[in-house]
């Protein structure tokens, strides 16, 4: 079974459609990188696939299950957790406001506890700001409030748009080594890179997305030798 | 025009609850919806209409009536968003003004022909008031202020201590991102409809206790809401009750250099002023 599979995908913003058929399959476990110039509809695609946006034409299956018209407050309860590029926190929260919207449908308050030690086990940082507001804090510290919010659930799948936007580029090494980790220890993470190579080289596999149509695909280390990829997509 | 006296800073205080209290309510509604609700000041007049109704014509006590015009704002304000504003979703904040414009004019010539155009007071008893420090002191407005103080400390608990106060304010800071939480915003957005309806109801209450029922009452209530709310910075919980009790004493203590006719005006001047120079609100950066 697969475990996700988005099929000839089509949505947008009111008339213009920015995704046009784009594909995607990933096995559980995989950490899947979705490359491609900007304007691509990479992000657009994320967007709804987790149901921010509806899938004007294809479907969207998840572990087995239909999902093509979930929308975004339900997708999580399938297992699936989104972190936005931008707007990824609520600034006017605290952090520990943050983290607990982010486990918003979890009941149980053991749970609870022991998901925020395992957050603040990944990023320690977070620990001693429990009551700044999220707005406050500087973006490399936004983006762990965002993950580890995103992570409070144990989502099967974590969905990343520019998990290394903003960041100066020492944050930028220890972000993707936070995502690998997420990885290793069994969560399956599905992102939008503009740091294609970086990316690439962490990842299981890679799609290239253009024109809102996924052109490309293979492992992360075929797409990095792929002549055509290096010159249209990756840069010199 | 009138000298200084102690007892302008009472009636600020009372009025600053009043608006206080108002402005919260459409500054809740503002946050989730992103639209000035300019009908909210009818959902204090059918508050107080209502209580008025059940009060003088249904002979109940003050307090059981005054509680049913509560829940009546309440139960009104959820309605008008399923059979009005839903339909207005995801139009923009113009839109949605020009409909709550219209709405406020029908509900008020509702009020109108429900209960008539006419000055009317609540069936409670008319008090002679003592004298404290040389200032007269009502009971009932004692009652407003502890009243109005104890449904905004009870607002704050809701938003800060309780989950669905926290989702509110997420709400309120990104739609987007708390679906993506798993909100449902849409349920989200009818308990703030119910806080805000519910708000409005006292605060209408209260106002008619204080002075009369009109059909008009809310209506020029909302300018003073409305200067509170912009000088709070809009969206803006804290700044909006602070707003409202500085808008209630500066239009009490204006009587002091201006004829007291004028004293609604000072809501306006606040308003033209406050965005001209700080259109983000007396705190300086803007919660949106």
């Amino acid at each position: 079974m697969t475990f996700l599979e988005a099929k000839n995908l089509k949505s947008g913003y009111g008339d213009a459609i920015i995704v046009n058929g784009a594909s995607l399959e990933m096995e559980d476990g995989e950490m899947v990188t979705i490359i491609g110039p900007n304007g691509a509809g990479k992000s657009t695609f994320l967007k709804t696939i987790v149901g921010l946006l509806r899938v004007r034409e294809g479907t969207v299956t998840f572990q087995g299950e239909d999902v093509t018209d979930v929308p975004a407050d339900e997708a999580i309860d399938y297992g699936m957790c989104f972190v936005p590029q931008v707007d990824n926190v609520f600034p006017n929260l605290t952090v520990m406001e943050n983290l607990k919207m982010g486990a918003w449908s979890l009941e149980d308050d053991d749970v609870f506890e022991s998901r925020l030690e395992g957050v603040y086990e990944r990023f320690p940082e977070l620990e001693n700001r429990t009551t700044t507001l999220a707005g406050n804090l500087s973006g490399g510290q936004q983006q762990m409030v965002a993950m580890g919010a995103g992570l409070m659930l144990d989502p099967d799948l974590l969905i990343l748009d520019e998990p290394s936007a903003g960041l100066a580029p020492d944050l930028v090494d220890d972000m993707f080594e936070k995502i690998s980790e997420i990885n290793d220890d069994g969560t399956s993470v599905l992102m939008v890179e503009q740091n294609a190579r970086r990316a690439l080289s962490e990842s299981d596999r890679g799609i290239v997305l253009d024109m809102g149509e996924s052109r490309m695909e293979g492992t992360g280390a075929e797409l990095l030798d792929s002549e055509e990829v290096a010159e249209l997509y990756l840069g010199t | 025009m009138a000298t200084f006296d102690p007892q302008f800073i009472w009636f600020g205080l009372v009025s600053g609850s009043l608006i206080a209290l108002g402005a919260l309510g459409l500054t809740l509604i503002f946050g989730i919806l992103d639209f000035i609700n300019i009908a909210y000041g009818e959902y204090m007049a059918f508050g107080a209409f209502v209580a008025f109704g059940l009060n003088t014509q249904a002979n109940m006590p003050m307090v059981v009536a005054g509680i049913g015009g509560v829940l009546g704002a309440g139960v009104l304000a959820i309605a008008l968003d399923k059979v009005v504003f839903e339909k207005f979703r995801n139009r923009s904040a113009i839109v949605l003004l020009v409909v709550s414009i219209g709405l406020s004019f029908i509900l008020r010539n509702s009020i109108r022909i429900i209960w008539g155009s006419g000055t009317k007071r609540f069936d409670i008893p008319i008090e002679q008031a003592p004298t404290y420090f040389g200032i007269s002191i009502l009971p009932d407005q004692v009652a407003i202020i502890i009243l109005s103080f104890g449904v905004l400390a009870l607002t704050f608990v809701l938003l800060r201590k309780t989950d669905i106060g926290i989702a509110m304010r997420a709400a309120s800071d990104d739609t987007d991102l708390a679906q993506i939480r798993g909100v449902n915003t849409e349920r989200l957005v009818l308990y703030v409809w119910l806080v805000g309806g519910l708000i409005a109801g006292i605060a209408g209450v209260m106002l008619g206790i204080d002075s009369v029922l009109r059909p008009t009452m809310g209506f020029l209530t909302l300018i003073p809401i409305f200067a509170a709310v912009i000088l709070g910075g809009i969206g803006d919980p804290v700044g909006a009750v602070v707003g409202g009790y500085a808008i209630g004493l500066l239009q009490e203590l204006s009587v002091v250099v201006i004829p007291s006719e004028y004293k609604p005006l000072i809501g306006l001047l606040v308003l033209v002023v406050g965005l001209l120079t700080r259109p983000d609100g007396l705190f300086g950066e803007a919660t949106r």
